[in-house]
């Protein structure tokens, strides 16, 4: 299966009043058709950041140091921003994180849906509400509310009617923002359930989490990211299961699961901010494991089908 | 995880029930809380968790009974650290406060000493306490919330979707320090969390709440390896676990039971639709509200 | 919202009773004597008999509250009284000079709100370019010049110096017509009642005389509006949904066009209503610059030569148009904002 999408070397800088902060370094993903990959981190990981890069909807003050992002093989990194704003939502759209927030209050939802067909010229008006129509009863939002206004649905629904959005016009990739976050349970499952449905027909996900659980049950493929960095990556299962970076191997400690009964293993201090980055590998402030050698980068191994960034492996 | 030994009652609930205008937001809640117990409580939003909290520590109404059966020492720590702290005070200061205003102490060496203590104990620096609140990272800040409430010697503890604003490794820290605190003193815990696997982790006795009502109770250890309610299991299934586990499906049925879970149960059947909420005695300590208690889990 | 309206309406009556106590209380600090000048219908100066003979007639010595209802129940017949100001009755006054106040109040919002709001959009969108700085500067520096400045100085250019645009509300001419008969104020409004009496020329006329007033308006106070555009825009430019509609693809002008427009509109509606009832009870010194017959220079003089009548009426009828003004804007927002709902 070829790749559908390939961030590589991807380098972001950010510009906080004179001074520029390198906050992501060196990212390298690629997704291929119909897999849902995982991009896992904390706070700080960079992670969110990445995939906004993707579809060039970064602040201002942020801008792509280096890197290229190619997708169908086209690299969007050289795009005019007219031709950009044609992949954005059709071909590859995104979901975000805070739901109460994401859509515009004073719309009625079926126009804000519709809207993405009718302004990428895929429907006129009247085939578009149809689409909608469908749309929302795949994603269990009632059809006899799609008149109504985004402060008459709780959380889980708005979630569901991001989701709608983002897959009325059929695109080929979704990146999906902790969609699940402040949800409850059941509705998480539901919405996770439905993006495993979006995999089976041949579409592709990002999904960036900090929940292991969450990636554990539903990605093909993993990419751990610790202060702009990609730390690890490879199969879900090997990683859960194997992992060969301490950053991993500690933040799996971490987690509390069915089998631990003794303590909790943490990891010392905390994720430094991107003021403090400091030099070298990027963990050393908190690894237990370091040596000498850490003080200067470590580069991007290959073992079999992972990939992983330490020298003490 | 941790098991309780005590047999003495401390906050004995009795019919404890919080109607707003048309719907309850708890009901039929009884429990024996003993002293030494951490107490579990597994919900969402609108299960009715913050009600119980409010309503255990007197600032809300309700009907039924809440007796503590000894004079106790009550303390609250919420889940945002950066609101429950005053942006405007040192850290010294807002340790302090509760000793002066709640304690009376008027004693500067004795304050200072206490204060000492407990910033010791929550494994932060004394050098913070010249430090500001946005000064501090969250993880630091809600062990600054928690020495708050350590410097008055409280006899229960009542913990408030804590780590739910923290990174997983933070949170990690926070739940340790939790269960140090709690191996070193005597306190009664109430931890509350949408997060069942720290409840598995750190807590003696879970309930399971749904729209108000306890689905399941009982010991951890019962809970968790042998859970009763279809909804504890979907619950269970988020727990990270090397065995693999079938993938659950929700579903969503119209149905005519008064069972407050039935529309989206996936053991949902017709035997159901007489079932009116009551609740079921498995053993002495575990109960739960479901008619398809068989085993569930294997 | 039936609810809501009809206990609005309901409440009405009582603001407009309680406002009316205030006032009648008020008024009635003052001494009897000069009470009495109020009641009497002729232009010349009392003698301290007929004075007195009014104060008897009226009961102005009396009981407060007897005579508070009796002055009410006239109020509420349409009985304002004589104004000595204007040499008629109140209610006759009111209804020569508020058309004017109302023509000219219509005539400078609409600039407001259509100019207002496409500068401040466009500032908002070119935040701190040479644009909108120079924009907020000469907006600032208008608002906080003296309004009569603004008006002599416009006055001065226009009339003076080039002559092209005369004070009052009409020229000469159309004042003959009026007087002679030949041209019916069917409404008060000239535009309107030029078009009725098909008489294009006083329809230019009369829009001749509304420009420079109305755009003196215009510069000294269309700077709220402007304000108020651009900073709603630039907060809403940061929110979540703006975020979400680039995701979707949709370029810059839509999202301007079609969904931050709508979520400014609350807080336009909130200055731009505050200002149109602002201009409702007449912008007194543009209204005596421009020699332009409004209420707002009928209260003035009403009050300089302490004709009672005349003032309670101005009070009264601001005051209506106030309460009014607020129940429009409240029914604005709940046509606009589908989030309010009242009860």
């Amino acid at each position: 299966m070829e790749d559908l999408l390939e961030i590589k070397d991807l380098s972001i800088d950010a510009k906080i009043g004179n001074s520029y902060y390198n906050i992501v370094n060196n990212v390298s993903i690629k997704v291929k058709k119909g897999e849902i990959v995982s991009i896992v981190g904390e706070s700080g990981s960079g992670k969110t950041i990445t995939s906004l890069s993707i579809i060039r909807l970064l602040e201002k003050n942020l801008s792509i140091k280096k890197g290229e992002i190619i997708f169908e093989g086209k690299n969007l990194t050289k795009l005019s921003e007219d031709e950009i704003r044609k992949i954005r939502g059709k071909e590859i759209s995104f979901v975000f994180q805070e739901p109460l927030t994401a859509l515009n209050p004073v719309i009625d939802i079926e126009t804000q849906i519709a809207e993405v067909l009718i302004k990428h010229q895929i429907s006129d008006e009247k085939k578009a509400i149809e689409k909608t129509t469908k749309i929302l009863e795949r994603v269990g939002i009632p059809t006899e509310k799609s008149k109504q206004y985004p402060h008459n649905f709780s959380g889980g629904q708005r979630q569901r009617i991001l989701i709608a959005m983002a897959l009325i016009a059929n695109p080929k990739l979704i990146i999906a923002d902790e969609p699940t976050t402040a949800l409850d349970v059941i509705t998480q499952i539901e919405i996770l359930n439905l993006l495993k449905e979006i995999k089976e027909e041949k579409r592709s996900i990002i999904l960036i989490t900090h929940n292991i659980s969450v990636v554990a049950n539903y990605s093909d493929y993993v990419y751990v990211m610790y202060l702009g960095e990609i730390m690890e990556s490879g199969k879900t299962n090997e990683i859960i299961n194997n992992p060969i970076h301490p950053y991993t191997k500690l933040l799996l400690n971490s987690i509390i699961t069915l089998e631990k009964k003794e303590r909790l293993k943490t990891i010392e201090g905390q994720i430094p901010s991107i003021y403090e980055i400091p030099k070298g590998c990027r963990f050393i402030t908190r690894c237990p494991y370091k040596t000498d050698k850490c003080t200067k980068e470590p580069p991007l191994i290959k073992h079999k089908e992972r990939y992983f960034r330490c020298w003490n492996v | 995880m941790l098991e309780c030994l005590e047999e003495k009652e401390i906050i004995s609930i009795k019919n404890l029930s919080v109607k707003y205008n048309n719907f309850y937001a708890l009901k039929d809640i009884n429990l024996s809380i003993k002293e030494r117990e951490v107490l579990g409580v597994c919900g969402e939003s609108g299960s009715g968790k913050t009600t119980f909290c409010k309503a255990i520590s007197g600032i809300e109404r309700y009907n039924g009974e809440i007796k503590f059966l000894k004079k106790s020492k009550i303390d609250f720590i919420f889940q945002d650290p950066s609101s429950s702290l005053n942006p405007r005070m040192k850290i010294y200061d807002i340790i302090q406060e509760p000793l002066i205003v709640r304690e009376k102490i008027k004693d500067k060496k004795i304050i200072n000493e206490k204060i000492n203590n407990a910033i010791l104990e929550v494994g932060l620096n004394s050098d913070l306490l010249e430090k500001y609140p946005h000064q501090l990272s969250g993880g630091q800040k809600q062990r600054v919330a928690i020495a708050r409430s350590l410097v008055t010697q409280p006899d229960i503890l009542i913990c408030d979707e804590i780590t739910s604003s923290l990174d997983i490794s933070v949170g990690a820290q926070i739940l340790n320090l939790l269960k140090d605190i709690y191996q070193k003193r005597k306190i009664t815990i109430i931890f509350v969390s949408h997060d069942i696997s720290a409840l598995y982790y750190i807590s003696t006795d879970i309930i399971i709440l749904y729209k108000g009502l306890i689905l399941e109770e009982g010991k951890t250890k019962d809970i968790i390896k042998n859970p009763k309610h279809p909804y504890t299991n979907i619950l269970i299934s988020s727990i990270l676990t090397t065995t693999k586990k079938e993938n659950i499906k929700i579903k969503n049925n119209t149905t005519k039971s008064k069972c407050i879970f039935s529309d989206k149960c996936y053991k949902y059947s017709k035997d159901c639709d007489n079932y009116e909420n009551q609740l079921i005695d498995i053993s002495n300590d575990h109960k739960v509200r479901c008619i398809k208690y068989e085993k569930i889990f294997n | 919202m039936k609810r809501f309206l009809i206990r609005k309406i309901i409440f009405l009556p009582l603001t407009f009773i309680g406002i009316t106590a205030i006032l009648f209380f008020i008024i009635n600090t003052l001494p009897p004597q000069t009470l009495a000048s109020a009641y009497s219908n002729s232009e010349k100066e009392l003698t301290s008999e007929e004075l007195n003979t009014i104060i008897e007639k009226y009961d102005l010595k009396g009981n407060i509250i007897k005579r508070y209802l009796k002055w009410l129940s006239k109020i509420i017949k349409g009985d304002f009284g004589y104004s000595q100001t204007s040499k008629m009755s109140v209610s006759d006054s009111i209804k020569k000079y508020l058309p004017a106040t109302i023509e000219l109040a219509l005539f400078s919002i609409i600039p407001i709100f259509l100019i207002g709001n496409y500068l401040g959009l466009k500032a908002a969108r070119k935040k701190d370019t040479l644009f909108d700085k120079i924009t907020s500067f000469t907006s600032s520096f208008l608002y906080s010049i003296p309004s009569f400045i603004i008006g002599i100085i416009l006055l001065f250019l226009f009339y003076g110096i080039l002559g092209i645009f005369t004070p009052a509300r009409y020229s000469i001419e159309t004042e003959i017509l009026i007087s002679s008969g030949f041209f019916k104020q069917y409404t008060g409004f000239m535009i309107i009642d030029s078009i009725l009496n098909l008489n294009f020329r006083v329809l230019l006329d009369s829009i001749k005389h509304l420009i420079l007033p109305s755009f003196s308006i215009f510069l000294g106070t269309s700077a709220i509006f402007i304000k108020i555009t651009r900073n709603s825009t630039i907060e809403e430019m940061g929110k979540d949904y703006v975020r979400t509609l680039r995701a979707k693809g949709l370029d810059e002008d839509y999202i301007f066009k079609k969904h931050i427009r709508r979520n400014i509109l609350i807080p336009q509606i909130t200055v731009g209503g505050l200002q149109m009832i602002r201009l409702l009870s007449g912008v007194v010194i543009t209204e005596a610059i421009f020699d332009w017959p409004g209420i707002g220079s009928f209260g003035v003089k009403a009050a300089r030569q302490l004709d009672i009548s005349g003032v309670m009426g101005f009070v009264i009828v601001v005051s209506a148009l106030f309460i009014i003004g607020n129940l429009i804007i409240d029914l604005l927002y709940a046509y606009f904002d589908p989030r309010i709902k009242y009860e």
